[in-house]
C-alpha cells in the first residue's frame, strides 16, 4: 500500500493505492525529464523530407492500382464489361467490385484495376464499360425524410430508431418551473477527415508472406482486417506505418482498396500501390451533420434546469449521427431524442473526437443564448453548474489568459469591425486501456532501444516513450531509440478514442522500471556485493546511485555479461486500476474573434485552449497536439463544408480549393496550456489529449461571434452569408418590436 | 488525360499560327489552372502550345507583358501609380500561384463554376441544359447577372482593376495586331465554348496597355472572400475617383466601377457611376449607387448576399478613396 497525493496545486486528495512495481507518480513525484519540453525525435527527418511515409514507398516493379467509382448516387448496375480495359497494354489486374450490383452513393467502387503505370491505369479506368439503371436518390436529410423519399436501405423508411435518454416528463417539469426557457435549432455540416496523406496503401508479397506499409493508425488491426479478408494467418502478414500523414478516425482497418491492392500484388506477383487520390480521399470517411432542435430552461439566478434535444443527422449510409448534447453541465433533468438518417452518401467514419465538437457546439450556443437572455455573464453561468472540478480552476486560467473582462455587451463596438469573445467546454474519457506490452532493451555499449508495433499517429509517440522510459533510467530523452510502427514487434492499440498515450505509458514505464531492476542487480553481481544491496540503489542523472561507486550508465552497462538485457511491460488490468481523481478529462477554450459586419467576415484573433492530459509527459508536443485541435476546430467553424448536389449526388467541392480547409492567413494566435493533473488511473498518470481539445473551439468561436455582433449564428461554418442574414434578421426583429 | 501534341514556340506570331493549325488547340501561360482542367478531363485539347519560351517586352513601364506574373505586379512604382491594380494581384491566389499565373491567364480565365468543374451538365461543354440552373442547385458563388443560360461568376482578379485603369489589352491575331480596351474584351458566353473573352482560337493577350492618370493613381480594389488563403472573391471590386471642390460642396468628379464575382464576365458598373458622378459622398448617394449597381440582378436563394457586398464594398470603396487610398 502506499498513499498518493492526486490533483492539482489548489485541489488536492490523498487516497491510498495498491502497487507492486514502481512507485506510481503523483504530486509528490520529483521527475526530472518528465513534463519539460522535448523536441520531436523525428522531427529532423520530416522537416528535411526524408521521414518516409506510406505514400513515398516504392519498389523497381512496382504497380498501380485504383477503383473505379460510380458517378451515380443510386443505381443498379445492370452490366460491367471489362474486356477492354484488360486488354489494354500494361494493364495486369482486374476485377468485378460490384457485389450485388447495388450502388448507394456516388463514387461507390464498381471495379479495380492495376497496370504498370498511373498513365495507363488512367486509360484503362475511361475503357471499362458499366451500364446502370440509375435511381432516384436523397443526400439530404431533409430530402430523405420526406414521403415518398428513395430508400438508402433495406426496409423502413430511412430515419433509424430513435436513441433516447432521460425522461420527457422531468424535463417538461423543468421548463415549466423556469425563469427563461429558450428554444432554438442548430445546424453543424459534414465534414471529410481529408488526411494529407490520403488513404491506402503498398503491399508487397514474398511467397505466402505479405508486408504492407500502410497509412494507417492501427497497424494491428489493418493486420487482422486483412489477414481475415485474404483468408491467411496474421503471423504471414507484416504491417508497417513508420510515420502517418494525418489520421482522425477513418484509418483503422483495411479498407476495400487496401483489399484489392494486396490480392492484385499476389495475382501479378508484384509490388503493388493503391493511394486514394484526392476526391476519393472524400468518400474514405466524414463527420456525419446535424440539426439539433434544442430546449434550454434556466432560473434568474443562472441554475440550469432543463435541457431537451431532439437530433437528427446522416452518416450517409453508414451511422453515427448521434451527437453529445446535453452533458458537462448539471442540468435538474435532460432529455435526448437522437436518430440516424440514411442519404446517398458515403460512410461516416469517428472522426476526433465523435459526436463532440457538433453536439457542444450546440450545448454551448444554448448556454450563451439563457445567459444572454438572463443577463448573467457566460464565463460565471459555466462556473455555477460546471461540476468537474479541474475545469473549475481552468476556466479561471483560461479567462485571465484570454483577457475575459475586456468582454463588453454584444454587439455594441463601435464601427464595422466588431470584437466578441467566446468559450466552450471540452470532456473526454481518461482513455488508456490494457493490452499492450512494451520491450525495452538496453546494450552492453549503453544504448536503450523501445519496441512497441503500434504507429505514431502524429502525437509524437516516439518521443513520448522515449521521455517515461529516460525518466525511470535517469537519462535524456535523445539517448532513447524508439521504433514503432511494425506489427513484428508487440502489441500497441489503435489510435482512437485518445488511447495510445495513456494505453503506452504504463507498460512502457514499467519495462523500463524492470529491465532497470534486472540492469543494477547485474551490476551488483559485478561488482561482488550481494544482490539484495542492489534493491537501494537507482540511476539519477546519467549516474548509479546509492551504490558504493557513482558509476556512469555507460560504466553501468558495460559490467554486462551478455550483449543485451529487455523486459517487456504488461499493460495488464492491473496496471490501469489506480484510484482516480476525476472521472473525466477536463478541458475549456476562449476564443477572441473579429467581425466584418458590413461584409460578414469573421477572423479569428486568439484560441486560449487549457487542457488537462493527466500527467504531461512533453510540454512541446503536448501543445503542439492541442494547436492542431484548435486549428481542425477553427477550419470546422468557419470554413469546411462537403457539399453534394442535390439534384447528382456527386461532391461539387471534391477538391482542396473547394472544399476549404483552414490555411496561414487564416490561422488565429494559440495559446494552449497543457495542464498538468495528477490523476492516478495507472502508475504514469498518463491520460488521453489527442480527442478533447477538438471538442470546444467550434463552439467559443461562434460564441465570440455572437458576442460580436449581438446575433447569433447557429449553423456551421459560419461564412459570409450566414453572418450578413443574422444581422439582417436580428434587425427585422428590432423593427418588429419597435412596432 | 488524352494525349496532346506540345508546341513552344519563341514569337506570339508563331504561337498564333500554331493555333490556327487546331482550331481546338489551347495556349497554355503559367499552366496554374489549365493542368488542373486536364486532369479532370474537362477540356481535351489535341495540341498545346505553351507561350513560356516568348521574351517578355521591355522597356516601357506601362506597357504590362501578358507573360508577367502577378508575382511581377507587386512593384512600388505601379502600386504609386495604378494601385487598384497592385492590390489586386496582390489579393489573388496563393504566393505560389502568383509566381506561377500571368496576366494574360488571369484575364482569359476559364469559369469557376463548380459544376462545369465537376463535369455536371453545363452549356459551355456543350450540354443541351445547366445544372447549376436547377432550382436547388448549390450556388453560393454563382453570379447574380446571368447571360446567356449561364450562371458563373467571373473570377478573375485583374481584370476589375484594368477596367477601372482604362487598361488597353493587346491582341495578336494571325494578321498582326489589335487593340481593345479590357473592358470590352468580353462578351456573352456561348454554347459549347469554356471561355468568356473575344479572342479568337487563334488570337493571344500579348500585352496589357496602361496609362497613369489622376484618377489612376486614386483607384482602391477590395475583395471579400471566405478564407484568407487561397479563395476566389464572392465579390470583388475595382473604383477610382477624382473628387472636386471642397468642404460641403466636395462632390465626385469622375469615377469608375467594375466588379467581378457577380456576372458571368467582368462587369463595368455604369449605372452606378453615374449615380455617383457630380454628387457629394453621402449615404444617400451611395446607397443610389448601390441600388443602381444592383438593378436587373437576379440572385438566387443562396446567393442574394453578393448584392449586399457589391453594395457595400462600393460604399466602402468611395470612402477609402475619399480618405485618401488604402486602408487595411
Amino acid at each position: 500500500m502506499s498513499e498518493l497525493r492526486l490533483g492539482f496545486p489548489g485541489n488536492e486528495k490523498r487516497v491510498e493505492a495498491q502497487s507492486s512495481g514502481a512507485t506510481p507518480w503523483d504530486l509528490d513525484s520529483k521527475l526530472a525529464v518528465v513534463g519539460k519540453d522535448h523536441a520531436r525525435q523525428e522531427a529532423p527527418l520530416k522537416v528535411s523530407g526524408r521521414a518516409q511515409y506510406s505514400y513515398d514507398v516504392r519498389f523497381p516493379n512496382l504497380i498501380y492500382a485504383r477503383l473505379l467509382g460510380s458517378p451515380h448516387a443510386h443505381a443498379k448496375v445492370t452490366k460491367l464489361d471489362l474486356s477492354k480495359a484488360k486488354a489494354l497494354k500494361g494493364v495486369l489486374y482486374v476485377e468485378d467490385l460490384t457485389r450485388g450490383g447495388r450502388i448507394r452513393y456516388a463514387g461507390q467502387a464498381v471495379a479495380g484495376l492495376a497496370a504498370e503505370s498511373e498513365e495507363i491505369l488512367a486509360d484503362a479506368l475511361a475503357l471499362v464499360e458499366v451500364d446502370y439503371e440509375v435511381l432516384p436518390h436523397a443526400v439530404s436529410v431533409e430530402a430523405a425524410l420526406k414521403e415518398g423519399a428513395p430508400k438508402v436501405r433495406g426496409r423502413g423508411g430511412n430515419a433509424g430508431r430513435a436513441r433516447i435518454q432521460g425522461k420527457k416528463a422531468a424535463v417538461n417539469a423543468a421548463h415549466a418551473s423556469a425563469d427563461l426557457v429558450v428554444d432554438a435549432t442548430y445546424r453543424t455540416q459534414v465534414q471529410t477527415h481529408s488526411c494529407l496523406e490520403t488513404h491506402g496503401c503498398v503491399a508487397k508479397w514474398d511467397g505466402d508472406e505479405l508486408t504492407v506499409w500502410a497509412s494507417t493508425q492501427g497497424t494491428f488491426s489493418v493486420r487482422r482486417s486483412l489477414s481475415r479478408a485474404l483468408g491467411v494467418k496474421a503471423r504471414q502478414v507484416r504491417v508497417i506505418s513508420e510515420h502517418m500523414g494525418g489520421g482522425f478516425g477513418s484509418k483503422f482497418g483495411a479498407d476495400l482498396w487496401d483489399v484489392f491492392c494486396c490480392k492484385a500484388a499476389k495475382a501479378t506477383q508484384r509490388p503493388c500501390r493503391l493511394m486514394l487520390n484526392r476526391a476519393e480521399e472524400h468518400l474514405a470517411g466524414n463527420r456525419p451533420d446535424s440539426i439539433q432542435r434544442c430546449k434550454f430552461s434556466a432560473k434568474k439566478d443562472g441554475t440550469l434546469l432543463g435541457a431537451e434535444v431532439r437530433a437528427l443527422g446522416t452518416g450517409g449510409v453508414g451511422g453515427g449521427a448521434g451527437v453529445f448534447n446535453p452533458g458537462i453541465y448539471s442540468f435538474q433533468s435532460t432529455y435526448s431524442e437522437q436518430r440516424d438518417v440514411n442519404t446517398h452518401a458515403s460512410r461516416a467514419r469517428a472522426f476526433r473526437a465523435p459526436r463532440h465538437p457538433q453536439g457542444v457546439f450546440a450545448l454551448e450556443g444554448m448556454l450563451d443564448e439563457l445567459a444572454e437572455g438572463l443577463g448573467i455573464d457566460p464565463l460565471a453561468l459555466r462556473l455555477k453548474n460546471d461540476p468537474h472540478p479541474v475545469r473549475q480552476a481552468q476556466w479561471k486560467r483560461g479567462a485571465e489568459a484570454i483577457g475575459w473582462s475586456r468582454r463588453k455587451a454584444s454587439g455594441s463596438d463601435e464601427g464595422p469591425l466588431k470584437r466578441g469573445f467566446g468559450l466552450a467546454a471540452a470532456r473526454w474519457k481518461h482513455n488508456g486501456r490494457p493490452g499492450s506490452a512494451v520491450l525495452v532493451r538496453i546494450g552492453r555499449e549503453g544504448t536503450v532501444e523501445v519496441r512497441n508495433g503500434a504507429q505514431d499517429i502524429g502525437s509524437g509517440a516516439r518521443t513520448l516513450l522515449a521521455t517515461l522510459v529516460a525518466e525511470e533510467l535517469g537519462l535524456q530523452p535523445s539517448q532513447i531509440e524508439v521504433h514503432l510502427g511494425d506489427t513484428r514487434d508487440p502489441n500497441g492499440p489503435a489510435s482512437g478514442g485518445s488511447t495510445t498515450s495513456p494505453s503506452l505509458a504504463p507498460p512502457a514505464r514499467a519495462a523500463a522500471y524492470q529491465v532497470k531492476r534486472e540492469l543494477l542487480e547485474s551490476a551488483a553481481r559485478a561488482l561482488k556485493v550481494p544482490t539484495e544491496q542492489a534493491q537501494g540503489w537507482d540511476l539519477k542523472g546519467g549516474k548509479l546511485t546509492g551504490a558504493p561507486q557513482a558509476l556512469s550508465f555507460a560504466k553501468v552497462c558495460a559490467l554486462l555479461t551478455t550483449d543485451t538485457i529487455e523486459a517487456t511491460g504488461k499493460g495488464d488490468r492491473a496496471a490501469f486500476s489506480l484510484p482516480r481523481f476525476t472521472s473525466e478529462v477536463a478541458g475549456c477554450q476562449f476564443a477572441e474573434v473579429e467581425v466584418d459586419v458590413e461584409l460578414g467576415t469573421v477572423r479569428v484573433i486568439k484560441v486560449v485552449a487549457v487542457q488537462d492530459c493527466g500527467t504531461v509527459v512533453n510540454a512541446l508536443t503536448a501543445r503542439s497536439q492541442i494547436n492542431g485541435a484548435v486549428i481542425q476546430g477553427v477550419s470546422y467553424a468557419l470554413f469546411e463544408e462537403r457539399i453534394l448536389d442535390p439534384g447528382s449526388g456527386r461532391q461539387l467541392n471534391p477538391g482542396l480549393l473547394g472544399y476549404k480547409i483552414l490555411g496561414s492567413l487564416d490561422l488565429p494566435e494559440i495559446e494552449s496550456i497543457p495542464m498538468s493533473v495528477a490523476n492516478g488511473i495507472n502508475p504514469t498518470g498518463v491520460s488521453s489529449l489527442g480527442e478533447p481539445p477538438a471538442v470546444p473551439t467550434a463552439g467559443a468561436i461562434a460564441n465570440a461571434v455572437a458576442n460580436a455582433i449581438g446575433a447569433r449564428v447557429r449553423s456551421l461554418p459560419i461564412t459570409p452569408d450566414k453572418v450578413l442574414a443574422a444581422l439582417a434578421e436580428q434587425a427585422r426583429a428590432k423593427k418588429e418590436q419597435k412596432k | 488525360m488524352k494525349p496532346f501534341s506540345y508546341a513552344a514556340p519563341s514569337s506570339y506570331p508563331e504561337a498564333s499560327a500554331l493555333l490556327r493549325e487546331h482550331p481546338l488547340a489551347l495556349p497554355k501561360a503559367g499552366g496554374t489552372d489549365l493542368m488542373d482542367l486536364l486532369k479532370e478531363g474537362v477540356v481535351e485539347p489535341p495540341r498545346i502550345v505553351a507561350l513560356g519560351r516568348i521574351e517578355p517586352l521591355e522597356g516601357n513601364p506601362n506597357a504590362l507583358p501578358a507573360n508577367m506574373t502577378l508575382a511581377g505586379l507587386s512593384d512600388p512604382g505601379l502600386a504609386e501609380r495604378f494601385p487598384a491594380l497592385a492590390e489586386a494581384a496582390s489579393e489573388a491566389a496563393t504566393p505560389q500561384v502568383r509566381n506561377q499565373g500571368t496576366i494574360g491567364g488571369n484575364l482569359a480565365q476559364a469559369p469557376r463554376c463548380a459544376y462545369l468543374r465537376t463535369r455536371h451538365a453545363c452549356l459551355r461543354l456543350g450540354d443541351s441544359e445547366c445544372a447549376a440552373a436547377a432550382p436547388e442547385a448549390f450556388t453560393r458563388f454563382h453570379g447574380v447577372f446571368p447571360a446567356s443560360g449561364c450562371r458563373s461568376g467571373h473570377s478573375s482578379s485583374l481584370a476589375p482593376a484594368l477596367i477601372v485603369l482604362g487598361a488597353q489589352a493587346v491582341i495578336q491575331g494571325p494578321k498582326g495586331e489589335r487593340s481593345v480596351a479590357v473592358e470590352d474584351l468580353y462578351r456573352a458566353p456561348e454554347a459549347g465554348a469554356l471561355g468568356d473573352t473575344i479572342l479568337g482560337y487563334d488570337e493571344l493577350i500579348t500585352r496589357v496597355d496602361l496609362e497613369p492618370t489622376p484618377l489612376s493613381r486614386q483607384s482602391v480594389y477590395l475583395e471579400v472572400r471566405e478564407r484568407q488563403t487561397f479563395d476566389f472573391a464572392l465579390v470583388n471590386l475595382a473604383a477610382a475617383a477624382t473628387f472636386k471642390g471642397e468642404g460641403e460642396k466636395r462632390v465626385i468628379q469622375d469615377v469608375r466601377l467594375a466588379a467581378g464575382g457577380i456576372a458571368t464576365s467582368p462587369r463595368r458598373l455604369k449605372r452606378a457611376e453615374a449615380a455617383l458622378r457630380g454628387k457629394a459622398l453621402t449615404d444617400e448617394t451611395l446607397r443610389a449607387a448601390g441600388e443602381a449597381a444592383c438593378a436587373g440582378a437576379q440572385p438566387t436563394a443562396h446567393n442574394g448576399h453578393k448584392l449586399i457586398l457589391l453594395q457595400r464594398l462600393i460604399a466602402r470603396a468611395l470612402r477609402q478613396i475619399a480618405a485618401g487610398g488604402k486602408q487595411k
